[in-house]
């Protein structure tokens, strides 16, 4: 196996997919969409609660800032 | 390059909307099969899923300190759709039934865009009819039909019939169809169907000029149905018999047409040949030359079997296009006739 095809098992690790079809370049780019993706979700959820959490009455921001974080 | 299938296209897209990214972006994977395209969507939607699970849980946990309303204000507001998806599967179904009373419409169609279909199972007991079918429409209206396939198969078959009963426009279903990934699920949905939407959407498939995708749909679907359309296409009018035969030929679709004509009963299929043999030269010119690429000689004789009940100009027309074949395509046609045990059709068309 070669490191782009690693790379992309690394990420995905679930489940008897075959990408044999794939060269070690489109492996590796399919993992930069995979990881881009990530990224993006992580920002967008720190970016919502931080939102969210202002806007909560200030009482409640305690607890739930317990149960997010 | 030949241009991908349907199904590799619908894989792809499928896929982009799991990544966030435009389909043009994942066109590098359009070598990989089918089954292994749907397999690495629902492994990345899995991926994601699992990637904020701890924190997202978090969220639902907390969504249950505050009224519903002012959680689906801020679920509205500040977290958006794509968030408010991913908390769909974590939220309990009966809550998340309360939020969908206060959320507008066109947020849940953009929260349903983004939701895996595979956590939705007990939330849509929850959920009104008429609120799903508002859902749908809002859908429809942005041109989403995918998001409404994607569905299928994880909903019950009843609950897609009540959603198709609130959505007038039958080529949108027939596009929505066409984005299935199992067509398998459809059918219980097509036997809920009343026969008169059966000929909606077959008119609907004609006067969109649809035939590609509603011949690769019906061909897929189970035996019963595709009689029941075949039969729908001839029950229509003899006009929509002509416009399908042209659809065949201006697609080329020949081979998926003959398929649906060996589903027709003996009087349908005379019905068809009265049609079929009147139509102008070229295009019986067209279907012979499929009939003899895609060796479908069997329909023929099928049609022709009851050469002596066809209406009398048909016969003489059936006779004529016998004596104009090539030698070659006669041995077809007797070939054909023996294999299903018609060995004197020959000699029975040509009056002799």
């Amino acid at each position: 196996m070669t490191d782009g095809h690693d790379r992309l098992q690394g990420l995905l690790d679930r489940g008897p997919i075959s990408f044999a079809g794939l060269t070690d370049a489109q492996a590796d780019q399919l993992a930069d969409l995979v990881e881009a993706a990530k990224v993006r979700q992580r920002e967008q959820l720190k970016a919502a609660v931080d939102g969210g959490l202002n806007n909560i009455p200030r009482l409640l921001r305690g607890p739930i800032k317990k149960l997010v974080f | 390059m030949a241009e991908p299938s349907i199904e590799t296209q619908t894989a792809l897209t499928k896929l982009a909307r799991a990544l966030e990214i435009p389909v043009a972006d994942v066109v590098f994977l359009d070598h990989l099969a089918v089954e292994d395209l749907r397999t690495l969507q629902w492994n990345i939607s899995d991926v994601l899923g699992a990637a904020n699970r701890r924190r997202l849980q978090g969220v639902a946990n907390a969504s249950k300190l505050i009224p519903v309303g002012l959680a689906a204000t801020i679920g509205e507001k500040w977290f958006g759709p794509v968030l408010c998806a991913q908390l769909v599967g974590l939220i309990e179904p009966a809550r998340g039934g309360q939020f969908a009373k206060q959320l507008s419409v066109p947020f849940m169609a953009d929260i349903t865009r983004r939701t895996d279909p595979r956590v939705v199972s007990e939330l849509v007991n929850h959920l009104s009819v008429r609120t799903m079918q508002k859902i749908a429409i809002a859908l429809l209206d942005d041109g989403d039909y995918l998001t409404l396939s994607h569905f299928v198969g994880h909903l019950p078959p009843e609950t897609i019939g009540s959603i198709l009963d609130a959505i007038d426009d039958n080529a949108a279903v027939v596009r929505i169809a066409r984005f299935v990934d199992d067509v398998s699920n459809l059918n219980p949905v097509v036997a809920l169907l009343p026969d008169s939407r059966i000929v909606a959407l077959v008119e609907a498939v004609d006067e969109a000029d649809l035939w590609v995708d509603g011949l690769h749909l019906f061909s897929q679907l189970e035996e019963t149905q595709i009689t029941r359309i075949a039969t729908t296409i001839v029950d229509t009018n003899d006009g929509m018999i002509a416009s399908a035969l042209q659809a065949f030929d201006r697609h080329d679709l020949w081979q998926q047409g003959f398929a649906l004509v060996d589903h027709l009963d003996a009087a349908h299929l005379a019905t068809f040949a009265d049609v079929l043999l009147v139509v102008n030269d070229d295009l019986i010119a067209a279907a012979v030359d499929a009939i003899d690429t895609h060796n479908a000689w069997p329909t023929l004789v099928r049609i022709a079997r009851s050469v002596e009940h066809l209406a009398p100009n048909v016969q003489a027309r059936l006779r004529s296009l016998v004596e104009s074949l090539p030698a070659a395509r006669v041995d077809g046609f007797r070939a054909a006739s023996t294999q299903l045990g018609y060995p004197d059709l020959l000699s029975r068309v040509l009056g002799t």
